[in-house]
């Protein structure tokens, strides 16, 4: 378990003409290995095609219980996150949309997490939260406006569990996992006894701007700049901190912008972890791992939402309601009612409004 | 010998071709203009076994300017036809009032172009023995010149060191009529004129970089003589340099909180930074403007555009510093882009860090003007324009709820343009909470493609003299119709300021509910 720390430039499928550091005038340090391949086999895939057949996004599922869709800080991480998506396809997703499990025999089940937004199954619309329906190789999957075929790839459930067993009892020592889509990606950190370990990512230094009124601070002990865009962006410079008191792990929430998260709880002080526990970092969830009850760590399962998500900025029609200021993943949040009187008053109220 | 006439059908192997007009005539080579039946430019010379030999040799492969041979015949008479690509249709015949009255940047470059096309002759050791004015073509427009006939074409690999010379000497001849309108003086006159400062000042051979270009012409001897055609086109950039002019940037900015009871303070800014350099004769302008329309509570909204502002100018003077004004120009589109990445990211550093001071957010759109080329870079609902003949055309597209339920087919332009809560519920913003990611910060939108053409999303668009940019916040666009704006920057298109007061006048008039903010650049 260790971090390799490595210089790089942003690059989310484009290539950068210009390094950001030089217009940024602080270096942003990456570590190159958060965006390597998946440790574990994907279970199964979401292939959504253009009108031509060829793919227009693909989504790997490499975990067997997976929340899949759109992430939103108010509902807590999602596994898989459908991201590089069009506004409008965005905008009808729910946060998350659909759970999907694969049990131990290998069969898989769809769930609508809200009957707010559209999910179909080979064309017929599932409506009920509380029903878990039946999930084929082939079978065509709607979510929101777009059309997914659910497709299996082959790799078993015990020979996942195994993949998943030999990263997790070889790690003889208490650290995090970063997880991807529902199984442990791969890059780690060790977290020492009776110490602590900052979570965050890269920032300048005072010194480094001409303004910024920050405090020179610590840089994070595991520095998560080099995720992905879309993952990084609910990522606090300085988001919370792992430690060892008396034999006990806690996680302690820093950032007061970001969310911090424990088995999709929102925390907001101090908290117990246990092996196993997933500890979400606004959309990024990373697995606790102690190697003094090795079994809870290599057999957990992601915690259950309740049934129904209420996952919608404006609930209904987006005619007459008011609409709150959430930005979120998706960053609906300028708004007004229709009365001119209540602008100013919405103005006020958008105060820390924006998680 | 062979002697066809116009509106002359001729045979040459596999093709057929109509004479169009005769170049050349002497006794021991000719040269027509022609057509193909498919109505493509053709040339036909007609000349000795020996010279065709040498064409053929020179012209067989393709060489950017230069004629190439598709077919040879030999004719009856101890004669060889060649038959060989033209050049484009717009070339005329050579006409001295025509060249006179061009222009001096295309002629420049026109002369430029033809001389590296002889440049490519000479390169393969062959020789044009001098260039007559009727041997050319010349596109009136472009100022592109064309050799359309050789008659004196030769390959030499051991050449006289007049050979090079010989060739280029028109050229030097040609730039002197263009600049001073009338005839070349003759080479000896030239050269004696070239040594006489007085003289030059008299007839006027005064524009930089003329004379020196002249005394590499007018004699194949002495220091000043150009030994190759390397030396002219180095002779002619410099002429092109002295030539182009820099962009100067004429602007104006208006702003106000506004008249409407409840809005107390204004939470838009607008700014822009601009650097003009002259390097080796080289004039660049550089401009980055932009408009920002502050989100959140009272202070917030205001801190995050003001903040958004101030940082996309210092990542602007980063960036120029760092890379040089010609990388910006290769690639304004990311550039653009960049910025509004990195000003992203400032405000999440502050949102975090001091987040009691810092709860807000901020639309952002940024105009780039780099040498010849302008990009955008854009999150929300400000907006830039560009008003180009009369016709103003939307550089950026929104990133409304409106767009969004527009996409989704719920509602129509039409429709959504008196649906104010969509209109008013922004999809994307620079926020103090979360970093928005590089591809979610758009560049040209639709409709700009759809006037300037798909390859501004990668090159970006061509700026012109006297076009007008208008970057505004909603509260400035959103009281006025489309029309009426139009209206209003071409009634003002040479004042920027008075346009952006006007704007702002017209905004107050309405009670305008929002802050209201423009910011008008003038081209140059």
């Amino acid at each position: 378990m260790r971090t390799r720390l490595a210089s790089v430039t942003e690059r989310d499928g484009e290539d950068l003409v210009f390094d950001l550091d030089v217009l940024r005038g602080w270096k942003e340090v990456h570590d190159d290995g958060l965006r390597g391949e998946h440790a574990l086999p994907a279970l199964a895939v979401l292939v959504c095609r253009n009108e031509d057949r060829s793919v227009r996004y693909e989504f790997r599922i490499h975990g067997p219980e997976t929340y899949v869709g759109r992430y939103h800080p108010q509902n807590g991480p999602v596994d898989v996150i459908l991201a590089g998506l069009e506004d409008h396809e965005v905008y009808r997703l729910s946060a998350p949309h659909v759970r999907l499990v694969m049990s131990e025999r290998g069969s898989w089940t769809v769930r609508p997490m809200t009957p707010a937004a559209v999910t179909k199954l080979n064309g017929r619309t599932l409506v009920d939260p509380r029903q878990t329906e039946s999930l084929v190789h082939g079978d065509m999957l709607t979510l929101g406006t777009l059309e997914f075929e659910f497709k299996t790839t082959g790799v078993a459930y015990d020979a996942w569990l195994g993949a998943k067993k030999a990263i997790l009892v070889n790690e003889d020592e208490t650290g995090l996992f970063l997880m991807r889509a529902g199984g442990i990606a791969g890059p780690s950190i060790i977290a020492p006894r009776g110490g602590r370990i900052v979570l965050g990512r890269s920032f300048p230094r005072r010194a480094d701007l001409a303004q910024g009124a920050w405090r020179s601070e610590e840089q994070p002990d595991w520095n998560l700049a080099g995720l992905w865009e879309w993952e990084r962006k609910f990522i606090g410079f300085v988001h919370a901190a792992v430690t060892e008191v008396d034999d006990q792990w806690y996680i302690e929430p820093i950032s007061t912008r970001q969310r911090t998260f424990v088995n999709r709880l929102e925390i907001s002080e101090a908290t117990a972890l246990m092996p196993g526990d997933e500890i979400g970092l606004g959309s990024v969830l990373m697995h606790f791992h102690d190697p003094a009850d090795i079994r809870a760590s290599t057999h957990s399962h992601t915690a259950e939402l309740p049934a129904v998500v209420n996952w919608r900025e404006e609930h209904t029609s987006p005619r007459l309601e008011p609409v709150s200021r959430e930005s979120g993943e998706f960053d609906v949040i300028e708004s007004t009612t229709q009365i001119p009187a209540l602008r100013n008053d919405v103005d006020e109220s958008r105060n820390g409004s924006d998680e | 010998m062979s002697i066809f006439g116009v509106s002359d059908i001729v045979t040459l192997g596999t093709w057929d071709v109509q004479i169009c007009d005769e170049l050349v005539a002497d006794e021991r080579h000719r040269a027509w203009l022609a057509e193909t039946p498919d109505e493509n430019r053709v040339v036909l010379w007609q000349g000795t076994p020996e010279w065709a030999r040498h064409v053929e040799k020179l012209l067989r492969t393709f060489r950017p300017g230069l004629p190439r041979v598709l077919a040879t015949e030999a004719t009856d008479g101890d004669e060889v036809l060649v038959l060989l690509e033209g050049p484009p249709a717009a070339a005329r015949p050579f006409d001295d009032e025509v060249w006179q009255s061009l222009d001096h940047a295309p002629a420049v470059h026109g002369l430029r172009t033809l001389t590296h096309s002889v440049g490519q002759l000479h390169a393969g050791s062959g020789w044009l023995h001098g260039i007559k004015r009727r041997e050319l073509l010349l596109d009136p427009t472009t100022g592109a010149l064309y050799v359309a006939a050789m008659p004196r074409l030769h390959a030499n690999p051991h050449p006289s060191v007049e050979a090079p010379w010989r060739d280029m000497r028109l050229i030097g001849e040609l730039a002197y009529e263009n600049f001073l309108d009338e005839q070349y003086p003759g080479g000896h006159q030239m050269a004696s004129i070239l040594q006489d400062r007085v003289a030059i000042g008299d007839l006027g051979i005064v524009f930089p970089g003329l004379p020196q270009l002249l005394a590499g012409c007018v004699s194949p001897y002495g220091d000043l003589a150009y030994a190759s055609t390397n030396d002219l086109v180095a002779g002619l950039d410099q002429l092109e340099l002295e030539l182009a002019r820099p962009w100067s940037f004429q602007v104006g900015a208006a702003s106000t909180v506004g008249n409407y009871i409840f809005r107390k303070n204004n939470q838009d800014s607008c700014g822009h930074i601009a650097v003009q350099s002259i390097c080796g004769s080289r004039k660049v302008s550089l401009g980055f403007f932009c408009v920002a329309d502050g989100i959140g509570g009272i202070q917030d909204g205001e801190r995050a555009s003001r903040l958004a502002v101030e940082a996309a100018c210092e990542a602007f003077g980063r960036g120029w510093a760092a890379y040089g004004a010609d990388r910006l120009i290769e690639h304004p589109v990311q550039f653009a882009r960049s910025i509004a990445k990195v000003v992203g990211q400032r405000l999440a550093l502050e949102g975090e860090f001091e987040p009691d001071n810092n709860r807000g957010g901020t639309t952002f759109s940024g105009l780039l003007i780099a040498g010849e080329r302008a990009a955008v870079c854009h999150v929300g609902d400000t907006r830039i324009m560009v008003l180009r003949d009369g016709e103003m055309t939307d550089l950026t597209h929104d990133h409304t709820l409106a767009s969004i339920l527009i996409r989704l087919g719920e509602l129509t332009e039409s429709e959504a343009e008196d649906h104010e809560l969509s209109q008013r519920t922004i999809s994307r913003f620079l926020s103090t909470s979360t970093e928005v990611e590089l591809d979610r910060v758009d560049g040209f939108g639709p409709a700009a493609m759809e006037t300037f053409g798909l390859e501004v999303a990668a090159r970006g668009m061509r700026v012109e003299t006297g076009d007008v940019f208008v970057l505004t916040s909603d509260g400035a666009h959103g009281e006025l119709t489309v029309a009426r704006l139009r209206e209003l920057a071409i009634e003002h298109a040479d004042d920027p300021q008075q346009l952006c007061d006007v704007v702002v006048q017209n905004a107050l008039g309405r009670i305008g509910r929002d802050n209201s903010t423009i910011l008008v650049v003038r081209v140059e």
